[in-house]
C-alpha cells in the first residue's frame, strides 16, 4: 500500500483529500503546516507528499526548501497543491524541488491517478 | 427615561440651540480667519444637538412602549429570521415564520417582552428538534379581556415530557419576566416523539382607525397630529435606500416611512450600503453621518459612475457653501437637515412617486379579465364605503393568502390547508367572487384527498383569476408539493402572475432566477456527497470572512480569505466560485481594489446558486 503525507492547513480540503486518497488505496498521514510535516516525515517516510502552498507557521515554499535540503529524502516525490499560480511561480517551485504542481480545481479521482503515476515514474527511474 | 427627565433634557437642548444661534451670529459678525475653527466647532455642535433632538424623539417612543404592528413586528421578525435561519441550517432542520393576515396595524405592545418571548420559545424548540422543522406562527385573538397576540411555536422535535413542561414555565428556559408578565397564559401541547406546540398570549392594545393620527411620531413639542401630512406620506410609494449612521435617525425614518407603503433599506456601513444600492432600484437615496468630505464625494461619484440616477439626499448640518456646492456638483440632489418628522415627511413626499390608490371600481376592473371567465365583485358597487373597503382589502390580500396556502401544501400540512381553503373559498363567495370561491373549495377537496394534480390545477386557476395577467409560471414549484400523488397528465393550465417584489419586512424575498449550481465532484465521486454537504453548510462562514475583511478594508485578510475560498471551492467542484474568489484575491493583493464590491456581490449570487443546487444533489 502506498502512503501519502498531506500538508494542508484548510481542514475541509485535508478531509476531502484524505477521503479520496484512502478510497484510492493510500495510507494517509495528515498535518496542517510545513514545520509539523518535517517532523512527521522521519516517522512516516511516505511514498509521496502533497503540500499546500499558502500555510501558516511554515508555508509550502519554505517546506520544499527544507525538505530538499536533506538528501535522504531526495527520492520522495513532492506535489504542490495551489489554488492560484502563474508560470513564474510554477518554475520557481519546480526549481526548488517540487515534482509537480497541481491546481486545486482538479477532480478528486484525477489526483489519485496522478499520484500513482508520479510514484510509479519515480520507482522506475530508480 | 422618566417623563420629567425627558422634559428637562428637552429644555436644556433648547438652551443649547439658542446658544448656538448666538454663536453663529457672533461668528458671522467677525471676519477673522481664526473663525474657521470656531465655525467648525459650531457646526459640530449643531449636528450633535440635531442628533440629540432626534434621540429624544425616539426615547419618547420607547417611553410609551408602543410599537407599530405589523411594521414593528416585521423588523423584529426579520431579526429573528436571520438568527434562527442560521441555527436551522446548522441543525439541518427547516425554519418558517408564519404571519396571519388579521394582525391589527396599530397597537401598543411591549416590544422587549415580544422579543424575549420569541427568542426563548424558539431557543427551546430548536433545542428539542433534531429533525423536521420549527414553525413560528403569529396570529391575532380577540379575547374577552381584549386583544391578544397569539404566538405559537410548533416543532417536530422529541416532544416535551410533563417534567420538562413544568420547567418551561420557570427559569431558566422561559425567562422570569415573561412568566411574570404573562401569568398563566402559556400552554404546552406535546406528544413524545411527534413534536410540541407552545402557545403564549401577549396582550396588545389596539388603536382604532380614528386614533391613527394621534400616534406620536414626532418630537415632544411637535407631535404630528396633522392628518393631512400623514395622508401625504401614505400617498407615496417607492424604495428608499439609506446610509444612516445615527440610530435616532434610523428609528425616526423607519417610523415615518411605516405610514406609507415604501420599501426601506437602511444600512450603517458604506459596504452594506453600496451592496444594496447596486442591486436594488432606489427611488430615493439618503445619506447621513459622513464626517469625511472626501470619502463622501468618492462614494457619491462611485454611485453616479454606475449610472444610478436616483436622487441623493444628504442629511448634513454643514453650512459651508463650498462643500455644499462641491457635493451638489458631484451628484447630490439636496443637502438638508430635517429637524423633525414633519420635515422628513415633506421631504419624502416630494421625492417619492405617488401611489395610485385603487378605488372600488379599479378593484372591480383589475380582476375582471381572465382567460377563463370574467369575475366581478357585484356587491362592491352597492356597498357602503366601509364595507367596500373591507372587501377591497380581502381581494388585495388574496394573492398572499394563496401563497400561504401553497406554503402549507408544501409543508404537507394538508388538513390545515384544506381548512384554510374552505375559509377563503367561503369568504370569496361572500364577497361576490364565486369563480375564485369555486376553485378554493376544489383545492380544499383535493387537499383532503391528497390529489396533487388537482391541487396544482386549481391553485393555478385561482391565481390566474386573481391576477388576470400572464407573465410567469410557477408550475415547477407547485409540482414539488410533498404529496404522494404523481401528476402525469397535467392539463394545460392558465399561467399566473407572481406577486410583485415584497417589502423587506415581509420576510420573503424573491428567489434567485439563476440556475442552481451542482458540484462537479459529485458526478465522479458521489460518495463525497456528505463532505460536499458539510462544505455547503459552512459556506456562509467564508462569505462572512470576506465581507468582514472588505468592510474594514483589511486587504491582507481579504486576500487570505479569498485565497482560502478559491482553494476550497476548487477542490469541492465549484470552479465558478473559485475563479471569482481568485479575482477578489488579486484585487485585494493590489492593495487598492476598484471593484471588489461587485465581485463580492457576484460571489454572493454564486453561493446562493450553490445552495439552491443542494436540493438537486440531495433529492
Amino acid at each position: 500500500m502506498a502512503s501519502a503525507l498531506l500538508v494542508e492547513d484548510t481542514a475541509l480540503i485535508r478531509k476531502l483529500l484524505a477521503t479520496v486518497l484512502i478510497k484510492g488505496g493510500f495510507q494517509v498521514f495528515e498535518t496542517s503546516n510545513g514545520e509539523e510535516a518535517l517532523q512527521l516525515i522521519n516517522q512516516t517516510l511516505p511514498d509521496i507528499i502533497v503540500c499546500d502552498l499558502e500555510m501558516p507557521v511554515m508555508d509550502g515554499r519554505t517546506f520544499v526548501k527544507h525538505f530538499r535540503s536533506n538528501s535522504a529524502y531526495n527520492k520522495i516525490p513532492l506535489v504542490i497543491l495551489s489554488a492560484d499560480h502563474d508560470d513564474s511561480t510554477r518554475k520557481e517551485l519546480l526549481n526548488i524541488g517540487a515534482t509537480q504542481i497541481i491546481n486545486k480545481g482538479i477532480a478528486p479521482q484525477e489526483i489519485v491517478n496522478l499520484l500513482y503515476e508520479i510514484i510509479e515514474t519515480v520507482r522506475q527511474s530508480e | 427615561m422618566s417623563i420629567e427627565l425627558h422634559q428637562s433634557l428637552a429644555k436644556n437642548l433648547a438652551e443649547v440651540e439658542a446658544t448656538i444661534e448666538v454663536l453663529i451670529s457672533l461668528c458671522n459678525l467677525s471676519k477673522s480667519s481664526e473663525n474657521i475653527a470656531l465655525s467648525a466647532a459650531i457646526r459640530q455642535l449643531e449636528y450633535s444637538s440635531a442628533l440629540l433632538r432626534t434621540s429624544l424623539i425616539s426615547f419618547e417612543d420607547v417611553e410609551q412602549q408602543s410599537i407599530e404592528l405589523p411594521t414593528g413586528l416585521f423588523v423584529l421578525l426579520n431579526e429573528l429570521q436571520v438568527r434562527f435561519k442560521e441555527r436551522a441550517r446548522q441543525q439541518k432542520i427547516e425554519f418558517y415564520i408564519w404571519l396571519e393576515t388579521q394582525i391589527p396595524k396599530w397597537v401598543t405592545a411591549d416590544n422587549h417582552l415580544l422579543k424575549l418571548c420569541f427568542v426563548n420559545l424558539l431557543e427551546l424548540a430548536f433545542q428539542a428538534t433534531d429533525q423536521g422543522r420549527v414553525i413560528l406562527r403569529i396570529s391575532h385573538l380577540q379575547a374577552k379581556e381584549g386583544s391578544e397576540l397569539l404566538i405559537e411555536v410548533l416543532d417536530t422535535g422529541s416532544g416535551i415530557n410533563s417534567l420538562n413542561s413544568n420547567n418551561i414555565a420557570s427559569d431558566p428556559i422561559i425567562h422570569r419576566i415573561i412568566q411574570k408578565k404573562l401569568g398563566d397564559k402559556i400552554s404546552i401541547e406535546s406528544i413524545a416523539g411527534i413534536g410540541s406546540k407552545i402557545s403564549v398570549r401577549i396582550p396588545i392594545t389596539e388603536y382604532s382607525q380614528e386614533s391613527f393620527s394621534n400616534i406620536t411620531v414626532a418630537q415632544s413639542s411637535n407631535s404630528i397630529q396633522n392628518t393631512e401630512l400623514l395622508t401625504k406620506l401614505s400617498d407615496v410609494t417607492g424604495t428608499i435606500i439609506g446610509l444612516i449612521h445615527s440610530h435616532a435617525y434610523r428609528d425616526l425614518i423607519q417610523c415615518i416611512t411605516s405610514y406609507g407603503s415604501c420599501n426601506l433599506h437602511l444600512r450603517q456601513t458604506s459596504f452594506q450600503f453600496k451592496e444594496i444600492v447596486y442591486s436594488t432600484q432606489a427611488d430615493l437615496i439618503v445619506i447621513e453621518g459622513f464626517s469625511n468630505q472626501e470619502e463622501l464625494i468618492n462614494l457619491i461619484q462611485e454611485i453616479r459612475t454606475r449610472r444610478i440616477q436616483s436622487p441623493i439626499l444628504l442629511l448634513n448640518p454643514s453650512q459651508n457653501k463650498q462643500h455644499s456646492d462641491s457635493l451638489i456638483k458631484n451628484g447630490v440632489e439636496e443637502i438638508v437637515l430635517p429637524q423633525n418628522a414633519t420635515s422628513f415627511i415633506e421631504l419624502f413626499s416630494r421625492y417619492l412617486p405617488k401611489i395610485e390608490k385603487p378605488t372600488t371600481s379599479h378593484i372591480t376592473n383589475s380582476i375582471v379579465t381572465t382567460n377563463k371567465e370574467s369575475v366581478k365583485t357585484t356587491l362592491l358597487e352597492k356597498m357602503e364605503p366601509e364595507q367596500a373597503e373591507n372587501i377591497s382589502n380581502f381581494i388585495t390580500n388574496l394573492p398572499n393568502q394563496l401563497n400561504q396556502l401553497e406554503e402549507l401544501l408544501k409543508l404537507a400540512d394538508t388538513s390545515t390547508a384544506a381548512f384554510r381553503a374552505n375559509e377563503l373559498g367561503g369568504a370569496a363567495y361572500m364577497v361576490g367572487l364565486p369563480s375564485i370561491g369555486e376553485e378554493l373549495l376544489a383545492i380544499e377537496k383535493a387537499a383532503k384527498q391528497g390529489d396533487k394534480c388537482r391541487i396544482i390545477n386549481h391553485l393555478l386557476i385561482a391565481k390566474n383569476l386573481i391576477s388576470g395577467e400572464t407573465t410567469e409560471t410557477n408550475e415547477t414549484s407547485l409540482q414539488n408539493l410533498p404529496i404522494n400523488n404523481d401528476c402525469k397528465d397535467i392539463v394545460e393550465v392558465p399561467q399566473f402572475q407572481r406577486p410583485a417584489q415584497l417589502k423587506e419586512g415581509n420576510l420573503e424575498f424573491p428567489k434567485s432566477k439563476r440556475d442552481p449550481i451542482v458540484s462537479s465532484v459529485i458526478t465522479d465521486s458521489p460518495e463525497l456527497l456528505p463532505l460536499i454537504n458539510d462544505f455547503l453548510g459552512g459556506i456562509d462562514q467564508y462569505l462572512s470572512k470576506i465581507e468582514r475583511a472588505a468592510e474594514i478594508k483589511h486587504w491582507d485578510a481579504l486576500g487570505k480569505s479569498a485565497h482560502e475560498t478559491a482553494g476550497v471551492a476548487g477542490m469541492y467542484g465549484y470552479p465558478a466560485l473559485s475563479v471569482l474568489a481568485k479575482k477578489l484575491q488579486h484585487q485585494a493583493e493590489s492593495k487598492n481594489p476598484n471593484d471588489f464590491g461587485q465581485i463580492i456581490l457576484e460571489i454572493k449570487e454564486i453561493i446562493e446558486d450553490m445552495k439552491n443546487g443542494w436540493e438537486l444533489m440531495n433529492p
